[in-house]
């Protein structure tokens, strides 16, 4: 879960908060309220040398609300709300919604990301090489899981245009940005309207 | 026009009677689902690969936690690599998640049961496979990868976890 939460938590702060770079789009970061960004994710196995291609939407505001929907190539929602974590998962019959102890933990890790929305990037050592930004955890948490995280600005100083994950297992995470939706004019009904939500640009 | 239509139902029907009973071996494929353990729910990915000209069979199994597996299986469900998380004792991948890959693939040779019962369907395709209190469900078969039925979902149970799981998408 904490894997999910940090490409969650990256995923959702490409579009503010690091850049040229870091701190261009960490500035940025600061002024905007809420955002939706629709991604292609592509994750590499190691062990098959081949790559697995979905779609994800992820909201997400400053308040550390957060929602992660994947639309291919299975269906699944994440929830949180701040206070509650809820997840979905889809079947022929119809959406299931799971009980997960991992839930207190993710809560815990979702306070970080609303440190990290906010601009506040301590828990990572930040370096900038090869025009991009590299991100290494600092905790030992989740140093086992992740090796480090690779953000390729833009080049608008105010966003990311994509996200490489290292796990430490070899096995590689690219969430690509397709489009960003600033402040989308239905966005509570992300975290209401669980199951039938698409984003309204204002 | 009659015949025609008799010779190429008498194709299909032989196509799908010469299929094997458990149809998934052989392909690449991604699996979600859910696993209930200890009174909780996960998330769970599956992904298999199979490599044509070796005829091995690749597995990685992870949750939002990170990989609890990865196995690579000879062509005949031996063993060849097991790499486990630090979640999961390798002893305990061995009885589950290996156990499972072999069940699904119809390894059950390689179960270390005494007694393996399986039942087919009127297609000739495996309906459920149980031993010593373990239990498979192959159900919602469809023609997928050039008329071959697949089933689109599979609920394990055991006497620890159960595991239901949909068949996401279809590799090469």
């Amino acid at each position: 879960m904490k894997k999910f939460v940090c490409i969650l938590f990256f995923a959702v702060s490409c579009a503010y908060l690091f850049g040229g770079a870091a701190e261009l789009i960490s500035a940025a970061s600061k002024n905007t309220g809420k955002v939706a960004v629709f991604m292609k994710q592509s994750k590499t196995i190691e062990l098959f040398g081949e790559t697995v291609s979905g779609d994800v939407l992820v909201c997400a505001d400053a308040n550390g609300r957060i929602r992660w929907q994947t639309f291919s190539p299975y269906e699944s929602i994440m929830i949180c709300d701040g206070k509650e974590l809820s997840q979905y998962e889809k079947f022929p019959e119809g959406w299931k919604k799971l009980s997960s102890a991992a839930r207190e933990h993710v809560k815990k890790i979702t306070a970080g990301i609303s440190k990290m929305m906010l601009g506040d990037y301590s828990e990572y050592e930040v370096a900038e090489r090869d025009g991009k930004i590299w991100l290494t955890p600092k905790d030992s948490l989740s140093k086992k899981a992740i090796k480090n995280i690779a953000l390729t600005p833009a080049g608008d100083g105010a966003t990311v245009k994509s996200i490489e994950l290292s796990d430490t297992n070899g096995d590689r995470t690219l969430l690509t940005v397709v489009k960003i939706v600033k402040n989308p004019k239905n966005f509570e009904s992300a975290f209401t309207d669980v199951f039938n939500f698409k984003v309204e640009e204002e | 026009m009659r015949a025609v239509f008799f010779i190429v139902a008498s194709f299909i029907s032989a196509a799908l009677y010469a299929q094997p009973a458990f149809t998934l071996r052989g392909n690449s494929y991604v699996q979600r689902g859910i696993l209930e353990y200890g009174g909780e729910e996960f998330p769970i990915t599956a992904y298999v690969k199979h490599f044509k000209p070796s005829a091995e069979t690749a597995v990685v199994v992870e949750t939002q936690a990170g990989s609890l597996a990865k196995i690579v299986l000879d062509r005949n469900g031996s063993e060849i690599s097991l790499e486990a998380s630090r979640a999961i004792p390798e002893r305990i991948v061995h009885k589950t998640i290996l156990r499972d890959i072999r069940a699904v693939l119809g390894f059950y040779g390689l179960l270390g049961a005494d007694v393996v019962r399986m039942s087919k369907d009127s297609r000739g395709v495996v309906a459920t496979l149980d031993f010593d209190g373990y239990s498979i469900k192959f159900s919602d078969y469809k023609l997928r990868n050039g008329n071959r039925l697949l089933p689109h979902t599979i609920e394990i149970c055991s006497d620890s976890y159960k595991l239901k799981l949909i068949l996401a998408s279809l590799g090469n």
